[in-house]
């Protein structure tokens, strides 16, 4: 069973000669859930996540001009691409009324969303020099993610506030992430590609399934999903990590963030078999109840259903497939460890004088 | 099995192995059913042949690009069959039987039929295992009229290919018994508790079965003992496998399939990865206790409970803190099932179907001009919107991710965002 679950990278890429360095995709998905961020702001603050990042980011691009990125927001209210920024496209549709100057933005917008780098025509360039963010004089590769990236960024922030409950949108944004990638090795076959998720929220409230899918078609597509954890620890992004080789790293000590992103989170995927990445080897495997949301170690699992709950149901019955339980078996699940022991133990001592119960020695 | 012999009806003949193999089978009796009839009233041997490379024409431009998306949506529309979710029997104990037989060595299938076989058996252990990482499996093979157990029941796909890996070697002899691997399949599947499901696939290339006593009380104690069996044909309708599979799942004749190439060959066997859908008489709901263990790893080494060997590091049992090598596995001191919970995430998509989405008709003005997955431009086609829309979430989606969202992701990202 092994050789199906955690083995299924290490054989890889160690025989093939490499020629040539295949460029690499890099997709990062950023949470920016605002509670979070804010409640730790006397530590850390999202604007140094986001230098960090993008130095990062940076560095990735500049590793390979044929390098790719896209970052991923996973929001209170959902996930969104930061880059590369499509929404834009149809936002600035809406402000064209507004603001007059149709032909530069859509054509901005566009050159921008098709990641295409090269072919922006000099206007554009001229165009671009207004914005705020990012140092014109820049490089021009790194320049137009980081100014989509950073935009879109202050564009969710300065945004309406939603209002929606605020959700774990973790599976939306690993879902998101995993389409694109398979979309963009579909186009070049040669790409490798890996995610990185930084991630602050707590487990609670994850939707249990969707991550798990899509934990195992990142498995079966190859895909290493590395984790930079802050603040409270995972356990179901430490088996996200685990079940895909990637690297999970929980961090407390923040200000070195920007070391850990370019060198543990550095590691190319068919690299890693030779360096020692530093995920620690003990790993929580457990599983969160279905009915309750609680994280257990030992967990009753429907047979139909295979939904995994805390204890046994007080009707008898799956909640999630509705099936009735066998009620031999639950008797025998109910009764076992607890109640025999101590009758067990009573009886030793009370009845020691009855030698009907237990066998003396001289009969 | 002299009168099922007889009574055959040839599936096979409308493809394209029309060359070796036939002559000795057309000799025998026809039958006379007219469930036989082609589409068009006549046998299918009537029918017209049909060449893959006819199926290609020119549009009035001169383009194939109509063509090759009809193509692409094809072989799509045969992806997405049943998203109605079911009550499926996860917890599998799979026999397989493979027919060794003289009538394998048959070049019907390229290179043989032997060979094709003992290939697409393979992947279909990696693919099971894959998509039912709690489930058992065995393997027997028919042989000189004996049914020999070449690889235990085991949840070790490992082990399985190795197995099957030496078969290739093992010439195919003598002719196969049906009666034999059933009785075997049986005293294999007979301790399994009820919770899982036991199941019998046989890959019969033959004709026949020779058989020591009445096959039919074979097929009465399987039925007793539930055990299911699927049977692949390889040649032609064996009455008798007909029989076998409509009595053990319940009157329901679907179970057995006669191959019409080498890739349906693989199809078949492909589909039997997934689980079967629960019968009302087949049901029996329990609870199963399982451990989700953590992994530590260790300076020094300590002994493991399962091969007592040292070892740095595995996983620690939380009910009695032993340490066992790999997952899954049944804990060797408390008899606890441990597993991953990423084992059972695997089959989760048998039970939830994602629900296929729909083709968007075409227009001129559509919502988005971009696929919500890949975040790239849907192409200008008047003809064909190649956009295809989740009924839940209404996001607009490119064929390619439809197809991987189904196929690999089984989440859709647009309600996932809801």
């Amino acid at each position: 069973m092994d050789a199906i679950t955690e083995k299924a990278f290490i054989k890889d890429d160690i025989g093939k000669p490499t020629t040539e360095e295949s460029p690499s995709l890099l997709t990062i998905i950023l949470d920016t859930n605002p509670t979070l961020w804010n409640q730790i702001s006397n530590k850390f603050t999202l604007k140094s996540m986001i230098e960090s990042l993008v130095i990062a980011i940076n560095a990735h691009l500049a590793l390979n001009n044929a390098n790719q990125v896209a970052v991923i927001a996973s929001h209170s209210d959902g996930a969104r691409f930061f880059y590369p920024y499509k929404a834009k496209q149809q936002h600035s549709d809406q402000e064209q009324q507004e603001r007059q100057d149709q032909p530069i933005t859509q054509m901005e917008n566009q050159q921008d969303s098709d990641g295409d780098n090269r072919s922006a025509s000099p206007e554009i360039v001229a165009e671009k020099e207004k914005t705020k963010y990012v140092n014109h004089q820049m490089y021009r590769q790194f320049r137009l993610v980081d100014e989509t990236f950073i935009e879109s960024l202050f564009e969710l922030f300065n945004g309406p506030i939603p209002n929606k409950p605020p959700q774990n949108s973790l599976s939306s944004s690993l879902t998101l992430a995993l389409t694109y990638i398979n979309k963009q090795q579909l186009l070049n076959s040669v790409l490798k590609a890996r995610i990185l998720v930084v991630n602050i929220s707590p487990d609670e409230h994850l939707k249990y399934i969707p991550v798990m899918n899509s934990i195992f078609a990142a498995q079966k597509m190859k895909i290493p999903i590395d984790v930079c954890q802050i603040i409270n620890d995972s356990t179901f992004l430490q088996q996200a990590s685990d079940a895909t080789n990637g690297v999970y790293l929980h961090i407390e000590n923040l200000a070195g963030l920007i070391q850990y992103l370019t060198t543990t989170f550095f590691i190319d995927p068919s690299l890693r078999n030779i360096l020692i990445t530093p995920t620690s080897g003990n790993i929580d495997f457990r599983a969160s109840c279905f009915l309750t949301g609680k994280v257990v170690d030992i967990g009753y699992v429907c047979s139909v259903c295979l939904c995994i709950l805390s204890s046994i149901p007080k009707d008898n019955k799956c909640p999630a497939c509705d099936s009735e339980f066998d009620n031999h078996v639950l008797m025998k699940l109910k009764k076992k460890p607890v109640v025999v022991k101590t009758k067990k133990k009573k009886r030793k001592l009370n009845d020691t004088p009855t030698p009907g119960v237990t066998p003396s020695p001289h009969v | 099995m002299d009168e099922s012999e007889e009574e055959f009806s040839d599936k096979s003949l409308n493809s394209d192995q029309e060359d070796s193999g036939i002559a000795n089978r057309t000799r025998r009796k026809t039958p006379s059913k007219s469930d036989l009839k082609g589409a068009n009233g006549g046998y299918s041997w009537e029918d017209e042949y049909q060449r893959s490379w006819d199926i290609v024409k020119e549009d009035e431009a001169g383009s194939l690009a109509g063509i090759v998306s009809g193509l692409v949506e094809s072989k799509k529309k045969r992806v997405i069959k049943n998203a109605t979710p079911f009550q499926r029997g996860i917890i599998r104990n799979l026999i397989l039987v493979i027919d060794l037989s003289t009538s394998m060595l048959e070049k019907d299938l390229r290179p043989t039929r032997h060979s094709l076989t003992i290939t697409n058996a393979i992947q279909f252990i990696t693919e099971f295992f894959d998509q039912n990482p709690i489930s058992q499996l065995g393997i027997i093979v028919m042989r000189n009229s004996l049914a020999q157990l070449v690889s235990q029941v085991s949840g070790n796909p490992q082990e399985h290919i190795d197995a099957l890996k030496s078969m290739r070697k093992l010439e195919p002899k003598g002719d196969p018994s049906l009666q034999n691997a059933l009785e075997m399949a049986r005293g294999l599947l007979i301790h399994v508790p009820s919770h899982c499901t036991r199941e019998v696939l046989i890959v019969f290339g033959s004709l026949l079965s020779l058989d020591p006593g009445n096959i039919h009380k074979t097929i009465n104690s399987l039925i007793e003992e539930r055990i299911r069996v699927q049977i692949i044909g390889l040649s032609a309708q064996v009455s008798v496998c007909k029989k076998i599979c409509k009595r053990t799942n319940f009157g329901d004749e679907n179970s057995y399939k006669v191959i019409l190439n080498e890739h349906h060959f693989k199809d078949l066997m492909m589909e039997a990865v997934i689980p079967l859908p629960v019968n009302k008489i087949n049901k029996s709901f329990t609870l199963v206790k399982m451990g989700f263990p953590y992994r530590i790893s260790e300076n020094s080494p300590s002994f493991c409970s399962c091969h007592s060997k040292l070892t740095y590091g595995g996983y620690i049992c939380p009910n009695c803190k032993s340490k066992v090598c790999s997952l899954p596995t049944i804990c060797p001191c408390c008899n606890l099932m441990l597993i991953l919970s990423t084992h059972l995430a695997r089959s989760y998509h048998h039970l939830i179907p994602l629900k296929n989405f729909e083709e968007v008709p075409a227009s001129t003005n559509y919502e988005t001009q971009y696929c919500y997955g890949c975040q790239r431009d849907f192409p200008f086609n008047t003809v064909t919107s190649s956009r295809y829309s989740c009924t839940e979430c209404k996001h607009h989606f490119c064929i390619d991710c439809d197809v991987f969202i189904h196929e690999v992701i089984h989440n859709c990202p647009g309600c996932e965002n809801k």
